[in-house]
């Protein structure tokens, strides 16, 4: 038996130069590149990101400068405000572009914040279970029961309208369904044959839980951070739309189609534009999710 | 089966009361330890006229004694004076907005249910047919566009350009004044609605029950009316707390864009102005209705699903 060991290693690697196996997520790509809504969806996202970092590099106009010989214009491809300008004269593209890279970065970093705090409590409550699980689920539940926007919105009246804590803010509302989920399936998990072998080897729980427990999430926990960066940025547009979140002259979605709401008068552009740009990328967000789901988790409808 | 139930609320109660506690708690310790109060002003105000003032709002004694002052004064529904709007009290202001937010609310809420059931239903009946296709692609848009850029286009379309409606105002709740906002609120949760509603009755359509039903001979309506609705309402019971936190965050839109004066305008007031008691009423008020509704949610479930164990 130990002999086999020894050799195991080796035709295992000439194994796999021989016949390449597919890993689980060669697969789930294959799936996902196979999903045109995804594909074309996923296109978009890209377009969109890139447009929103490089783009401002390449238009003549600045995202705060103001002109006043040239306020309210209606979208014109002679002067350049390809999609008009608004009350100060600043030119709308590049303030959507530059919104863009604010509404994006925030859904990435405090969904990437949430997802942080979801794993480590919901591994901990799953894997260690008992009294602890209650505990820790208990107050996931009392949490749940908050109208969570405007727990936020307290948090942004009481530590001031600071663009950093509205990350913290946001990531600290959004990570109880992540804990939840993580939690199911940890619990799941720590009952396989493997998590008992690395137990009786004597790993500690903390290597196992980092080595072989998390490892293991990653598919749910993608496909969960998709479908979390569009409600963060929903959430996000939501304050600044209030007057609670980005403040000028910094700008994102939020703020654009709060202005062009109030303008939309005078101005149809400057709603429409914004909200355009922002609800092709929730769409497209949507959409990979959901590609996502079906390609990591293949139950056939 | 009585007894049983009258267990299970007592322990969901046993459960909600705490929680109500940890919020209120939450509120009043968030509205204390915030930097600058409701009476910083750019001017320096004599010291008497500083120290009458928060003898009048109890705020020069110990802040634990200002806590049990607080929830004695809750346990009898009584918020407190505004500490914005001078001469009202935070109730004042809430009874006032109160009509007309839950007059958005609940109309909203019931015409997502009838018409996002319906359409969910009939999508999955005629599953990948036309019209299944169309109400999944409307949804799907209906999801993707929040209730902000939703409310203003349709101010923008049918107020200003068609002319047909009013753009804002409450107009002692005249029908005209409330469709936009209604629509507005309604849309994203019949989109969400009917998906769910589509979903769960595929699934139920295909389990073993409506199968021995077929084969019974029942007709495809009586089916459908006796057997599935039954079993596949049971995700939009469960969804029917998250819907009503979505509307009254909602609301909180709506009722700007709208002009209309309900207590979600007065909490974005409040909130801007650093109103705490008027912040902090509103807040308890919408956790109490969301942990009561959980709370109707839950018994609802296990009247109607036999297999929740109480």
């Amino acid at each position: 038996m130990f002999g086999i060991r020894k050799y195991d290693n080796k035709m295992v690697n000439k194994g796999a130069s021989i016949v390449k196996g597919r890993s689980l997520w060669i697969d789930a790509r294959r799936r996902l590149f196979q999903n045109k809504a995804a594909v074309t969806a996923l296109f978009l996202l890209i377009v969109i990101s890139l447009l929103s970092i490089f783009g401002p590099f390449f238009l003549q106009h600045n995202f705060s400068d103001t002109d006043w010989g040239s306020i309210y214009q209606s979208p014109n491809l002679q002067t350049g405000h390809y999609l008009g300008t608004d009350g100060n004269g600043r030119d709308l593209l590049v303030r959507i572009l530059y919104g863009g890279r604010l509404s994006l970065s925030i859904g990435l970093i405090a969904t990437l914040v949430s997802v942080f705090i979801g794993v480590i409590y919901g591994t901990i409550a799953g894997y260690f279970g008992g009294k602890l699980d209650i505990f820790m689920m208990r107050v996931v539940e009392i949490l749940y029961a908050m109208p969570y926007l405007i727990f936020v919105i307290i948090l942004m009246v009481v530590f001031g309208r600071n663009i950093y804590f509205l990350f913290l803010a946001i990531g600290a509302v959004e990570w109880l369904t992540m804990a939840r989920i993580v939690r199911g399936q940890t619990i799941s998990l720590k009952e396989k044959e493997f998590i008992e072998t690395s137990k009786a080897l004597g790993q500690s729980d903390l290597l196992i839980i980092i080595k072989h427990i998390i490892p293991n999430l990653a598919g749910p926990i993608v496909v969960y951070i998709t479908l979390m960066v569009p409600s963060v940025i929903i959430l996000e547009s939501f304050l600044s739309f209030l007057g609670l979140g980005v403040q000028e002259p910094l700008t994102s979605w939020g703020v654009l189609i709060s202005e062009g709401s109030r303008e939309m008068e005078a101005a149809w552009w400057l709603l429409i534009f914004p909200g355009l740009f922002m609800v092709i990328t929730l769409a497209s967000l949507n959409f990979i999710g959901d590609g996502l789901r079906d390609a990591i988790d293949p139950k056939e409808y | 089966m009585r007894t049983n139930m009258i267990k299970f609320i007592v322990k969901r109660l046993l459960i909600a009361i705490p929680t109500l506690l940890v919020i209120i708690a939450f509120g009043f310790i968030m509205m204390r330890v915030a930097p600058g109060g409701p009476f910083t002003s750019e001017r320096a105000l004599p010291p008497e006229i500083e120290r009458n003032i928060q003898e009048a709002y109890n705020l020069n004694k110990p802040i634990w004694e200002q806590f049990y002052i607080y929830i004695k004064n809750l346990s009898v529904g009584d918020f407190g004076p505004s500490f914005k709007y001078k001469d009202f009290t935070v109730n004042e202001l809430i009874l006032s907005g109160l009509p007309v937010s839950v007059t958005l609310g609940l109309s909203s809420i019931i015409i997502s249910l009838f018409i996002g059931c319906f359409l969910g239903i009939v999508a999955a009946i005629k599953r990948n047919t036309y019209f299944d296709y169309s109400v999944m692609s409307i949804s799907l848009i209906g999801i993707c566009i929040p209730s902000f850029v939703m409310a203003p286009l349709l101010s923008l379309f049918f107020g200003l350009y068609l002319g047909l409606l009013p753009t804002s105002g409450w107009n002692g709740g005249n029908v005209l004044n409330l469709i936009l906002p209604i629509t507005a609120l309604s849309l994203p949760q019949i989109a969400v609605i009917s998906r769910m509603m589509r979903a769960s009755t595929i699934e139920v359509l295909n389990s073993n029950f409506i199968r021995t039903a077929r084969s019974k001979g029942l007709s495809p309506s009586y089916i459908v009316r006796k057997h599935v609705i039954r079993a596949s309402i049971l995700p939009i019971i469960e969804y029917l707390a998250p819907a009503s936190a979505g509307l009254m965050t909602g609301s909180i839109i709506v009722e700007q864009i709208f002009g209309l004066p309900g207590i979600g305008r007065y909490f974005v007031v409040g909130a801007l102005q650093r109103d705490y008691t008027l912040v902090s009423g509103v807040m308890i008020l919408y956790a109490s209705l969301l942990i009561a509704l959980i709370l109707v949610t839950d018994i609802l479930r296990a009247l109607l699903d036999p297999r929740v164990k109480l």
